[in-house]
């Protein structure tokens, strides 16, 4: 399609545009200041040293400044919660910038392992740090962010909005018949941390040569669980998807599983009308327009 | 000023009038040759105006002509010819130049022309249109009828460079009488089958020895061809009205001032399409085409110090028209109406001079439009269950639904501005015999469109028989689309003089262009879609993809001669001709349920062909042939559904056909002065109407004859075309899966009466 809007822009929408202010003018200004806020994402933790559960909280505001000349950054965490009851604020200086200009990625890690002292006065180490930035040549958006603390907690940032396209592969239930493949189907995951409830959109979804047009779907809400690989959704009893607020018999859903690896990958597979479909997905970052003004109308609605 | 005089013949004896009349076509024929064969010693074009001058009568044209484009492909027809092949519009000119065949199909809004595989059934045309050096800005307008055209000249391969947009395959030059060469009036009065009448009145004066005026009246109308067997109408049924106001004044020698107004008049009932599968036209709600339009055309010829100045400026408006029952079935699928209004300027200024043996023109030409169209779509019952309500049912036979109401319109509002620059420049030098022949035209064109779509309707879903969810489907979508386009468009040709008048051979190669732009006609079907969306079902078109087009860009290479044999009574054309084209602008019919045509741009096609073109006229007789091939194919063309490379290009036909024998003999001393009988062949075919190749009209002939008796100022002519009813189809299409053919008219046949009374 030649109209491509990143999906992250639309994040922005919603979450107040607060990556766009005007010290985000790059044209103009080396530095840059984006801010995540904790309304459109959450943090999973597992507690390395325990018993190596994962646990879900609200996420931190992170508030990073970014030296595009010198390639330098700093980081504000205020209100990281790591554990029940126990959340911390600290400041992280001389974090590295790695620019791909491909796709105009960002890439921020840390060169060594940190020391930062909290608000508190108390001294914590980070490691392992990995902030992904995507640019369109609009504001920039953050995606992902990720570090271990103290080498007890792996704290892995969740956004709240997820989108995701890649291949969708649906054999048929005849023997002998080529498989179908498609690659314009977006699988869309609105979670919600506080309900532990992951609501599943499919935005121009085709599952066979015969199908004449394609159909948005709402694969209505289902729970999800957090592991080392990622999130887990996990239904095999049946249900109908909605079409337009209306449910659609004729494409019943039956053993959904998918596995979200946060900002990076959703993988999995279902049946839908005896068909087996298999899904390999990445983060998508460039949706055509027609599907994200849609996609926009959702993110309104949940 | 660039003179034939044919000192022992004089035009102004009534009693012969026929008699020199033929006798003047077939002179005016002969004298072109000796033009086109003149050797380097006597320049062809030395002059701003290139003017053929029979004592009084005189056809002008200022940037060249039949008369100067020795490196060209020229078919020109003078009053006589086309008086007696009855040509008065540009439809019935076609197959007389070789490879240009211009169907009759739809209404006088669909005028395509065709020439060497390149032709656009809508939007931008591909051969221009001018009348009296005035360019007619919009294709839609350019089926009226003229009467008492001088000239009419066919120039086919590129003319950008002199005549710039939307020229990229050719040019038809059509000039009128003027009044400072003719004076008198002309009435004519014709009657034939089908209820077909047309009348004429015409006069031409001096109002001083350097002004003339001229106005022209005419009048016609036929019941068609053609039955809508639904309500035993005649679907051909039209009547057409035109006058031409022509002023022509020389205030001094070296100043000519000529102005012509035309207002035409056109109401049809049109698109007589019949289904393939039923064999009948039969369609149940109204399909008519009206227009209404005024041009007016000021041109100014000034020469000073040896350089001829000229100004050619315009406005132009057109109020049309056409409403459809798009299904063209007797069912109640939707009727579309494009209703516009759309006002036009254009201006010309050319400079040309000449120093020894070099000659050079140039010139800066702009212009501007303006439209506004309403085309608003009204879906009826049957359309609202088949396209509206039936698929997504079928999706979710469980919740089936259905709207709230069985009729409601799509409201399409269009802003059509559009403008344009060019600069352009041609310089020939000539050394002995050769001449070298350089152009540059550089080219700016804006497109835009403002677009507004509304609806506002509702349907519910129903499950086990109750209502389920009510949905409102409101639309109100208004957004702006621009496109600018800039060309540089290079010329060169060579041409050789042959020794003892025998004519000359020459080869060029130029470039062509055709500006990309908007397509309304799609924009209900977007709508269409958008409304479809409302119901779960996901569009299958992006907006700017359907309704936007790239431009079209071609290279001609190109070899031929022009022979004059036996002191002029014989003369043959001959060309070879082969161009590469990117981007090919095709009209297509979109998949699925759907009945606009859309506007895509094929991948490379490459048009190669031949062309041959002759008169002999030997005491009483003059034979006129002509013969094109084309074999335009596409290189590549894969519109991401099906791979078309390598299939022909449709709609422009392989071969086109020709061939007309005239007698004629004049008396002295009886009631009856002269006797004319004239016979023709016309052939067109293969035409293929899908990208596909899979439906086409294979080749086909038809014969047409008249004859003619003139007794001094008056002339009684019999007539008749297509004598042997040959049975083919001017068009194919298909529409929401369902075929349409539209027929060719059967045997014609009728009465002219026409009365020339010339001032002494």
């Amino acid at each position: 399609m030649k109209i491509l809007k990143t999906f992250a822009a639309a994040m922005l929408l919603l979450a107040g545009a607060t990556a766009c202010d005007s010290d985000n003018d790059i044209d103009y200004d080396p530095v840059v200041n984006l801010t995540l806020n904790p309304n459109v994402s959450f943090t999973t933790c597992k507690n390395i040293s325990g018993d190596g559960s994962w646990a879900i909280f609200d996420a931190p505001t992170y508030n990073f400044k970014i030296n595009t000349s010198t390639f330098n950054v700093s980081l504000e965490a205020v209100k990281l919660t790591y554990a029940e009851g126990k959340n911390i604020s600290f400041t992280i200086d001389n974090l590295l910038l790695t620019v791909d200009q491909k796709d105009n990625s960002w890439t921020i890690s840390n060169r060594n392992p940190l020391v930062v002292r909290d608000t508190d006065g108390n001294d914590h180490e980070i490691t392992g740090f990995n902030a992904y930035i995507f640019s369109s040549g609009r504001a920039p958006e953050i995606v992902r962010i990720e570090y271990t603390l103290d080498n007890a907690y792996k704290i892995r940032g969740v956004m709240k909005y997820n989108a995701f396209m890649g291949k969708t592969t649906v054999t048929t239930a005849q023997a002998g018949e080529d498989p179908y493949e498609n690659e314009s189907t977006v699988y869309f995951l609105i979670l919600d941390h506080k309900a532990r409830k992951a609501k599943i959109l499919l935005y121009e979804a085709k599952f066979s040569q015969g199908m004449p047009r394609t159909l948005d779907m709402d694969f209505l809400s289902h729970p999800f669980s957090v592991g080392d690989d990622g999130l887990t959704i996990d239904v095999p009893e049946r249900f109908e998807p909605m079409n337009n607020g209306v449910p659609v018999e004729r494409y019943a859903i039956t053993d959904l599983n998918l596995l979200l690896n946060p900002c990076r990958t959703l993988d999995g597979s279902f049946s839908c009308a005896g068909f087996e479909v298999a899904i390999d997905t990445e983060s998508a970052l460039a949706i055509k327009d027609s599907i994200l003004r849609k996609m926009t109308v959702d993110m309104g609605k949940y | 000023m660039f003179k034939f005089l044919i000192p022992s013949f004089s035009i102004h004896s009534n009693k012969h009038l026929s008699a020199r009349r033929l006798t003047l076509g077939v002179l005016l024929v002969a004298a072109i040759t000796p033009a086109l064969a003149a050797g380097n010693t006597a320049p062809v074009k030395a002059e701003a105006d290139t003017v053929l001058t029979l004592r009084e009568v005189s056809v002008t044209g200022i940037k060249g002509g039949a008369l100067a484009n020795h490196d060209e492909a020229v078919t020109s027809l003078g009053e006589a010819a086309l008086q007696r092949l009855d040509v008065v519009n540009i439809k019935q000119a076609s197959e007389i130049a070789p490879n240009f065949y211009i169907p009759a199909y739809g209404s006088r809004m669909t005028s395509t022309v065709y020439v060497r595989g390149l032709g656009a059934r809508i939007d931008q045309p591909v051969v221009g249109l001018n009348i009296d050096n005035v360019p007619i800005l919009n294709k839609d307008n350019f089926d009226f009828d003229l009467t008492d055209i001088a000239r009419l000249e066919i120039l086919r391969g590129p003319q950008n460079i002199l005549y710039g947009r939307n020229t990229m395959g050719g040019l038809i030059n059509i000039y009128t009488l003027s009044p400072l060469s003719w004076q008198g009036v002309r009435l004519r009065a014709t009657y034939g089958n089908h209820n077909t009448y047309k009348a004429s009145a015409a006069i031409y004066g001096r109002l001083a020895p350097g002004l003339g005026m001229g106005l022209n009246l005419l009048a016609t109308g036929t019941d068609g061809f053609y039955r809508n067997e639904y309500n035993n109408t005649p679907a051909g049924r039209e009547r057409d009205w035109s006058a031409r106001w022509k002023t022509a004044w020389r205030p001094a020698e070296n100043v000519m001032v000529e102005n012509a107004a035309t207002l035409t008049i056109a109401r049809q009932n049109g698109y007589p399409y019949q289904s393939v599968a039923s064999g009948k036209i039969a369609y149940n709600d109204t399909c008519y085409y009206r227009r209404t339009s005024f041009t007016d055309g000021l041109t100014v010829k000034h020469r000073f110090r040896g350089i001829d100045f000229s100004s050619i400026i315009s406005f132009q408006y057109i109020d049309d028209d056409m409403t459809l029952d798009q299904d063209f079935l007797p069912v109640d699928y939707f009727t579309l109406t494009q209703a516009r209004k759309e006002w036009g300027v254009t201006a010309d200024f050319v400079a040309r001079g000449s120093k020894g043996a070099y000659r050079w023109l140039g010139g800066a030409f702009g212009f501007g439009k303006r439209g506004r169209m309403s085309a608003p779509v009204t879906f009826g019952d049957y359309g609202i269950t088949n396209l509206l309500e039936a698929k997504p049912t079928q999706q979710n036979p469980s919740y089936p639904l259905r709207w709230d109401e069985r009729s409601f319109l799509l409201g399409s509002d269009f802003t059509l501005p559009s403008w344009g620059a060019s600069a352009y420049h041609e310089s020939s030098l000539t050394l002995g015999d050769w001449n070298l022949t350089l152009g540059l035209r550089f080219d700016w064109e804006h497109a835009a469109i403002d677009y507004h779509s509304h609806c506002e309707s509702s349907f519910t879903y129903y499950h086990d028989g109750e209502p389920y969810r009510n949905v409102p489907v409101k639309i109100d979508k208004r957004g702006a689309l621009s496109k600018d386009f800039f060309q540089l468009l290079p010329k060169l040709s060579v041409s050789y003089t042959l020794p003892a008048s025998a004519g000359n051979i020459y080869a060029s190669a130029t470039k062509g262009y055709k500006a990309g732009g908007y397509n309304t006609q799609m924009f209900s079907q977007v709508l269409q879609q958008d409304v479809m969306e409302f119901t779960g079902i996901n569009p299958d078109y992006d907006l700017e993809e359907t309704i936007g087009y790239d431009p079209e860009k071609n290279w001609t290479f190109e070899a031929g001669a022009h022979l004059s044999f036996l002191g002029g009574r014989l003369r043959a054309d001959a060309a070879l001709f082969w161009i590469e084209c990117a981007d090919q602008q095709l009209t297509v019919f979109p998949e699925g349920d759907t009945t606009g045509r859309m506007m895509t741009n094929a991948g490379k096609s490459r048009s190669r062909g031949v062309e041959l073109s002759g008169t002999f006229s030997a005491g009483d007789w003059e034979f006129r042939a002509s013969y094109g091939h084309t074999d335009a194919r596409f290189r590549e063309f894969d519109n991401g559904k099906a791979d078309y490379s390598g299939n022909t290009v449709p709609y422009a036909p392989a071969n086109t056909l020709f061939a007309g024998a005239t007698w004629g003999k004049s008396f002295s001393g009886m009631a009856l002065t002269g006797l004319t009988a004239q016979a023709n062949v016309r052939g067109v075919g293969r035409v293929w109407w899908d990208e596909a190749n899979t439906v086409s009209q294979p080749f086909y002939c038809s014969v047409g004859a008249s004859a003619t008796a003139d007794f001094g100022d008056l002339a009684v002519e019999l007539w008749a075309d297509n004598i042997t009813a040959t049975q083919y189809d001017t068009f194919y299409f298909v529409s929401i899966r369902n075929a349409f053919l539209q027929r060719g008219p059967g045997a014609t046949f009728g009465l002219t009466a026409r009365w020339n009374l010339e001032f002494d």
